[in-house]
């Protein structure tokens, strides 16, 4: 399966065209996507550098509640390649083509959509959090599915003593440039053996959230009143999130098969 | 440099003898596909210019693209463990235990010589390797080594010993969520780092994999250490573009001196140090939580193959564009 082609999926073109010259047959996958967030949660403190007035640098851990992380996710492609990077992986093992959307706080799984796979292990993997940058195009495009064109929206409150603000943050993430990946290398490890199994992004906000230094946004804010905090995308924590979803704290990928009927 | 007597032929389950004797009846006609003569390779250890030159600042594909210019007083580097091998025929190979540490800023014009394997047959070896080592007493001390720094490797374990100076004429270190922006138009810094890694399936830029052996002649090749990855802005495995930073170290010096330390960056959170777009951590190694952590797996990826050629570390693919 070749990756960054417009159009028609190339593995689609493939079957179309040579079905039984590679001698190996593709199956369905589904794949879904669940929440594994459990709020609430503590964020321990990280008094920043310096702490001047108006800023709260009391002691103790932050409480925090989430109330909305929605992440948009996909197009997804897994490699045989111990990594995932369109130069080392150009045709996929196993991909899906869609961009769905995951509740991250909500454990009901959801179906983000169906692809394919040939069998083979995948140790790798590559995707996009619902914004793709193909080289036929000069600027990034969120899929419709995204909310609000965003890879995550999330709401929330954080709470230390006497301390407590609303936080929001839209998120966007978008490969370098054009024909790669908001993720790129993350490891895998799964063996596809044929049909009934599928595939599932669990993601856990929880994880993206706890690496947010709350002190620093407290401090940010203009005065102790300010009881909403937008993340904007040059903060530390923007960034810290973003970091966390590209990096740090990768959603978790799991197989699953279902009984043989 | 003390010559080795490390360097030698290995064949699994054969004797010596009996390879020799099947060699000789191979040049003999023996056997049709047998290669003809044999040769000697030499690997030597080479270092990109941006170690004993330094990266300059400025705006082209090499440059530090934020202004600082970076200078390299030391670079030291344990290596060895040299590996020659053909995929389809895995015995005999070439394996050397010897292990050197080297200052690789002060390497002679023709490099420094980690390996030499004699009798080696005229035909394309496909597999070459070698491992950047956690320093040991059994390696050997290059003269441009102080005992000093020898010793402080062999105590930690330590892969590289890297010190140098980063000036930028209207430089400041801003430390993340701190106070303001303070002039700072030289900043130094020292990182023992332990990170040993094995490349393999070592690829000339051009692609040709491993050594080609003529009969009775001397290839040589060379294992090359890049100074550049701890600037790099991402974790590249191809041709995608790539800037080189340096803005991050010097936002590292929480202390003010001037110096930055493993503590200090490893107490730096990289949401700090790396904000998007200017940085992408994606496709490193492993989680990249602080500044250390950048630090270890950028210099991870720094061994290369005859000068812009690529290995496998640890297994895994990295290239990029010079």
């Amino acid at each position: 399966m070749s990756n960054r082609v417009p159009g028609v999926p190339l593995l689609l073109a493939l079957l179309l065209t040579a079905c039984g010259e590679t001698g190996q047959d593709s199956y369905p996958l589904r794949v879904e996507g669940t929440g594994t967030t459990t709020p609430p949660f503590v964020v321990p403190a990280r008094l920043p550098a310096s702490c001047a007035a108006p800023c709260a640098c009391d002691a103790g851990d932050w409480q925090v509640t989430l109330e909305q992380a929605d992440v948009a996710f996909g197009p997804l492609y897994l490699c045989a390649s111990e990594r995932a990077e369109p130069d080392l992986c150009p045709e996929s093992l196993a991909e899906m083509l869609e961009v769905g959307v995951i509740d991250a706080l909500d454990p009901t799984p959801v179906l983000l959509g169906e692809g394919q796979a040939f069998t083979g292990r995948a140790q790798s993997a590559m995707w996009d959090y619902g914004r793709s940058w193909l080289f036929t195009q000069t600027v990034v495009r969120p899929d419709p599915r995204a909310p609000g064109g965003h890879s995550l929206v999330l709401r929330g409150t954080a709470t230390k003593g006497s301390t407590s603000f609303r936080f929001a943050a839209d998120v966007d993430v978008d490969a370098s440039e054009a024909g790669l990946y908001g993720v790129q290398s993350a490891p895998v490890l799964r063996d596809f053996a044929g049909p009934r199994e599928s595939l599932q992004v669990q993601i856990d906000a929880g994880a993206w959230v706890s690496r947010i230094d709350f002190d620093g946004v407290a401090c940010g804010r203009a005065s102790d009143s300010e009881a909403d905090v937008t993340l904007t995308r040059t903060s530390i924590a923007y960034n810290a999130i973003y970091g966390a979803m590209t990096n740090a704290r990768l959603p978790t990928i799991v197989g699953q098969s279902s009984p043989t009927p | 440099m003390k010559k080795t007597r490390n360097d030698r032929m290995f064949a699994r389950g054969a004797a010596v003898l009996v390879v020799s004797a099947s060699a000789l009846l191979g040049a003999c006609g023996g056997d049709d596909d047998a290669p003809a003569g044999s040769g000697i390779v030499e690997v030597r250890l080479e270092a990109e210019g941006s170690i004993p030159d330094g990266i300059a600042a400025g705006t082209g594909e090499e440059n530090i693209v934020d202004g600082w210019s970076v200078e390299y007083t030391k670079y030291l580097v344990a290596i060895g463990h040299v590996e020659l091998a053909r995929a389809a025929t895995p015995d005999p190979h070439f394996h050397s235990e010897a292990e050197f540490v080297v200052d690789t800023t002060s390497l002679p014009p023709t490099g420094f010589q980690l390996a030499r394997f004699e009798n080696v047959s005229a035909e394309r070896w496909d597999e070459f390797g070698y491992e950047i080592v956690a320093a040991s007493a059994a390696a050997t001390r290059d003269p441009s080594v102080t005992q000093a720094d020898y010793d402080e490797m062999v105590a930690g374990g330590l892969t590289y010993l890297i010190e140098g100076t980063m000036t930028k004429s209207d430089g400041e270190s801003c430390v993340p969520g701190g106070a303001a922006c303070r002039p700072a138009t030289s900043i130094s810094f020292r990182l023992g780092v332990p990170v040993p890694t094995v490349f393999s399936d070592c690829e000339a830029e051009e692609g040709a994999p491993g050594v080609s052996v003529a009969a009775s002649t001397t290839t040589s090749v060379n294992a090359t250490i890049h100074g550049d990855h701890l600037f790099f802005s991402a974790f590249p495995t191809g041709e995608e573009a790539l800037a080189r930073r340096a803005q991050w170290l010097a936002n590292a010096d929480t202390n003010g001196d001037n110096a930055v330390t493993r503590a200090e960056l490893e107490a730096a959170p990289s949401a700090g140090l790396f904000p998007a777009p200017d940085y992408s951590l994606t496709g490193a190694p492993f989680a990249i939580d602080n500044g250390w952590d950048f630090v270890v797996a950028q210099v991870k990826t720094q061994g290369h193959f005859q000068g812009e050629g690529g290995c496998l570390w640890d297994g895994m693919g990295h290239d990029h564009a010079p």
